[in-house]
């Protein structure tokens, strides 16, 4: 945050700081300061710079406070607008208690005090600014030069003034400034700069931000806001109607158009017109929407805005009052004194009388309804040409056009039709200014008359505002074909009991050929029911494929388990019976040896081998395509085995395959492992 | 031993006997009293009529054509100087008690849509604007839910179930293609087997012990549990058809997702018990 004396001015710090910002970061510039010895002239340099600052202070503190006047030649009594405008500076504190000194003869009211803010580009970078205005009204009571100012402003605790101005005073009242100063009010935001000298001026980018907002002109007001009197020096309200005479039913504008001299206005508090004896429809609206205008009224420049406007339409014939509307008019600048209002200017219409006649007698069409005035046009459509007897049809009439649009028509009664009473949709709305718009009337209509039927012209007699004539507007329906019904209609249509909630009107029920049954016709049984648990099979059914699959995975998987593990007792059969014959366990070791030599034939060739003579074994294998080496040596083992198991005193030693190695059990256990070795493995996944 | 066989199989064949023959005293009495009823009517004798089925309706003979007639007997009342309040709201009972045991009734349907019409125009016109649209009782979901008939969700999703089968037959081919086929065909099933048992239940759940009534007087107040008038609510148009459970203390509760609202056991006439 930058660090300024209170009140002082951005530009006037604008060197300073900058010297000391360059001393900051630019050492090498210190040092040159110090090299060129500016040092011997420090003290000297320091006033010269408080000098400057000192003299730019002042100068601002002129300038500072802008003083501005609405005219410098005016009337005894006319009021002229004093704006003092002091500027405030960042967080500084805002300038306060504004001043303004008058020389004798004139009275001086005020001042109001408002604050202004705005963003300012400088340098290409942002700035934003608060500015502090005091508006003072000064009347001078006599002829005479006079002089307004200075004003002043307190800034940071000391007083600050502005500039002296010297108006000149006459007798007569004097107009608003010349061209190019249109505007009795110079302080508003649109409005010319009267003065152009600007003391923050300078930017080049000013035109496009803000100022050249203030050179704006409001377009003149068109001719029928133009006033001859000003009905108040301040603000007044205008009611204007289209037409002064008019018929009943006929519709009006009434505009109400607001003038202030203060500046642009808003309204605070309106109250409505009563408008009692009228049908009123908005033709506008808000205010904003409306533009703005300016008019010079007893030489003093007024803004101008439509604040309202109504189409109304008279509902009776004699003088009608409109009734009055109030409001109270101010601004963000509060530059409306408050009168007959806390909060601004208080301001209200006059209470306008209409004259309003009946439509002339003469040549007035039969049916016409008073009231229906404007310019209709009808169009209509029948929903059904060919329809049994008793039946009902709808018919559509469509009214449309300008005016309040009527909502009865005439219809066209005849015997064996009829109406009902209408639903009504649509209506007038504010288009373009002009009430208008369309209106639909639906009918149900019964025909109880068999034949064709010539429904006849739908009607509308109205009194046409524009040509000052009546006018008939017709529609025909066409024909429709009424078929007999079969059966007889129901009886009679007397009048229904008025007892209890019993319908009041007559029967209207239309005669279908409804007819009596004398005879049983077939009758449907009750559908058979859906059993709840049908949905479950429904989903089990697809479920039980795959919970079936999952379990022949499963037993498949367990089956294939069990052959791998059959297939690895070979390796544990022949593990343990190392372990064993390492411990000495011979009988142990040679009978895991002879189980482990039979798992092998049965892998290999699906022998059980067990059931098998031993001397038979070699020629089984052979039998099952064992090798004739392997086979025998498969017999050997397992007659050794078979021995050795049983002892040496077997009463065949012939049978011994190798006696001398029979009493080591050792080598015969490597024995076996060669032949298990020796045996073909079988295919994966074969099942012999 | 064989004389006591030949003794029940003879008691069965009485029993049976019986039974028929009943049955047929029956239908004799309801054509008798149909035959009657029309005769009556073309003759103007709407009283009678009306008196006459009634009786017959409440001795628990249900028929059609009998409801027919009496629902005609009731509307040629309507605008005479006997009519009673509610007597379009029992004619429109009547054709619904014919619709709900012959559905394909063209002419009962017509009848009953010109009798509802009738209500509604009486009411545009008179003092009952504020009454509901007569036969707005259901919400959207549960016309919805009601519109779909049990056996076209049992039949879609039987079909739905098949597809599925088919699909995860096809899922254990070889063929690439066939898995994607399968793929496909079990997806498209369970899309259509979910929604459909889900509306099922759904329906089930909401419909279930519910019955078929009419609203027989000039109008029907929707009231909570303990009798108060439901704020807000419209009364029921007479002969608006509504779907209510119970009874429960005197009152009917009208079927909805929503709130529980009940009419009045007197001011509406129940025409089916039926499972809807």
């Amino acid at each position: 945050m930058k660090r300024r004396r209170p009140g002082l001015p951005a530009c006037a710090v604008a060197r300073p700081w900058r010297i000391s910002r360059v001393s900051a970061h630019r050492p090498g510039a210190g040092v040159r300061w110090t090299a060129l010895d500016w040092g011997g002239h420090r003290r000297g340099l320091a006033a010269l710079a408080w000098f400057c600052v000192s003299f730019l202070w002042g100068t601002w503190a002129l300038a500072g406070i802008k003083t501005e006047v609405n005219a410098r030649r005016v009337g005894v009594g006319q009021a002229i607008v004093v704006q003092l405008t002091a500027r405030q500076e960042g967080d500084d504190a805002p300038p306060s208690d504004p001043q303004l000194r008058v020389g004798s003869g004139a009275v001086v009211q005020g001042p109001s005090v408002s604050t202004q803010s705005m963003v300012r580009m400088q340098n290409f970078s942002f700035t934003s600014e608060k500015n502090v205005i005091a508006r003072f009204v000064v009347i001078p009571q006599k002829e005479g030069k006079l002089t307004i100012g200075p004003g002043s402003f307190e800034v940071g605790g000391r007083r600050v003034a502005g500039e002296s101005i010297v108006v000149e005073v006459v007798k007569e009242a004097q107009s608003s400034p010349g061209p190019g100063r249109r505007r009795s009010d110079p302080f508003d935001v649109f409005g010319a700069d009267p003065f152009g000298n600007d003391p923050f001026g300078g930017d080049p980018f000013d035109d496009f931000f803000g100022r050249r907002a203030r050179r704006m002109q409001l377009p003149d007001a068109p001719p029928e806001y133009q006033q001859e009197d000003a009905a108040d020096p301040v603000a007044f309200l205008s009611a204007q109607l289209s037409r002064k005479q008019l018929v009943v039913g006929e519709p009006v504008v009434l505009s109400v158009v607001a003038y202030g001299s203060q500046g642009d206005f808003v309204e605070i508090a309106p109250t409505e017109p009563a408008l009692a004896d009228f049908l009123s429809f908005r033709a506008m609206d808000n205010l904003q929407s409306e533009p703005a205008y300016q008019t010079e009224i007893d030489g003093r420049v007024y803004i101008v805005r439509k604040i309202r406007q109504y189409i109304v339409v008279p509902l009776k014939a004699g003088k009608l009052k409109l009734g009055a509307l109030s409001t109270v008019l101010q601004n963000n600048r509060r530059s409306y004194p408050a009168r007959g209002h806390a909060q601004g200017y208080a301001v209200g219409t006059q209470d306008l009388l209409l004259e309003v006649k009946e439509p002339p007698l003469d040549k007035r069409p039969l049916g016409y309804l008073v009231g229906d005035v404007g310019h209709y046009e009808l169009a209509a459509d029948v929903s059904q040409r060919r329809v049994t007897q008793g039946e009902f049809i709808e018919v559509i009439v469509r009214v449309s056009g300008e005016g309040t649009i009527p909502s009865r028509v005439l219809l066209p009664e005849q015997n064996g039709v009829l109406w009902e009473a209408p639903t009504v949709q649509g209506g007038p709305e504010v288009q373009d200014g002009v009430l208008q718009g369309s209106r639909t009337l639906k009918y149900t209509v019964q025909l109880t008359k068999a034949g064709t039927i010539e429904l006849g012209s739908v009607t509308l007699p109205y009194f046409d505002h524009k040509t000052r004539a009546y006018v008939v507007a017709s529609v025909p329906l066409g024909e429709v074909f009424v078929t007999a019904a079969l059966a007889p209609a129901p009886p009679s249509a007397q009048p229904p009991p008025s007892s209890g909630d019993a319908p009041s009107e007559p029967s209207t029920l239309p005669a279908l050929p409804l007819r009596p049954r004398a005879t049983l016709g077939a009758v449907v049984g009750a559908p058979r029911q859906v059993p709840p648990w049908s949905f479950a099979v429904m989903f089990l059914l697809p479920l039980s494929l795959y919970v079936g699959a999952g379990l022949a995975r499963g037993t498949k998987r367990l089956l294939s388990a069990r052959k791998t593990s059959a297939r690895s007792d070979v390796k544990v059969d022949l593990k343990l019976a190392q372990t064993a014959l390492h411990a000495g366990d011979k009988n142990r070791a040679l009978q895991l040896a002879e189980r482990a030599l039979f798992d092998a034939i049965e892998q290999s060739t699906g022998l059980k081998g067990r059931g098998v003579l031993r001397s038979e074994i070699a020629q089984v294998l052979k039998e099952h395509g064992v090798s004739d080496e392997v086979a025998q040596l498969t017999q050997a083992c397992l007659q050794d085995l078979e021995s050795n198991r049983y002892g040496s005193d077997l009463s065949d030693p012939a049978h011994l395959s190798d006696p001398a190695r029979l009493s080591d059990p050792a080598l015969l256990f490597e024995r076996v492992q060669r032949v298990i070795k020796q045996f073909p493995k079988a295919k994966k996944g074969s099942t012999r | 031993m064989s004389s006591s066989v030949s003794r029940r199989s003879s008691c069965a064949q009485a029993a049976t006997l019986l039974l028929v023959s009943l049955s047929r005293l029956a239908s004799a009495d309801v054509e008798a009293t149909l035959k009657s009823s029309a005769e009556q009517l073309s003759a103007g004798q709407i009283e009678a009529v009306i008196t006459s089925l009634e009786r017959v309706a409440d001795e628990g003979q249900h028929h059609p054509d009998l409801s027919f007639n009496r629902g005609l007997a009731y509307l040629r009342r309507v605008g005479t100087p006997t009519e009673r309040p509610g007597d379009l709201g029992q004619a429109a009972a009547a054709f619904a008690e014919t619709l709900a045991e012959r559905p394909a009734d063209a002419e009962a349907a017509r009848a009953l849509e010109e009798t509802q019409l009738q209500v509604a125009r009486r009411n545009a016109r008179g003092k009952n604007k504020e009454v509901a649209q007569v036969g707005a009782s259901l919400g959207l979901v549960e016309r919805a839910l009601l519109s779909v008939p049990p056996a076209v969700l049992f039949w879609v999703s039987a079909a739905a179930s098949l597809v599925m089968f088919l699909g995860s037959l096809l899922r254990f081919a070889q063929s690439e293609t066939r898995r994607l086929v399968g793929t496909i065909a079990l997806s498209v099933g369970a899309l259509l087997l979910v929604p459909g048992t889900a509306a099922y239940f759904a329906r089930e759940g909401l419909f279930r012990g519910a019955k078929l009534a009419v609203v027989v007087s000039t109008q029907a107040e929707m009231v909570d549990g303990s009798g108060r008038r439901v704020a807000g609510r419209p009364p029921l148009a007479e002969s608006t058809l509504v779907y209510v459970q119970g009874p429960e203390r005197g009152l009917l509760r009208l079927v909805s997702l929503g709130t529980s609202q009940y009419v009045s056991m007197s001011q509406v006439r129940v025409v089916s018990h039926a499972p809807l």
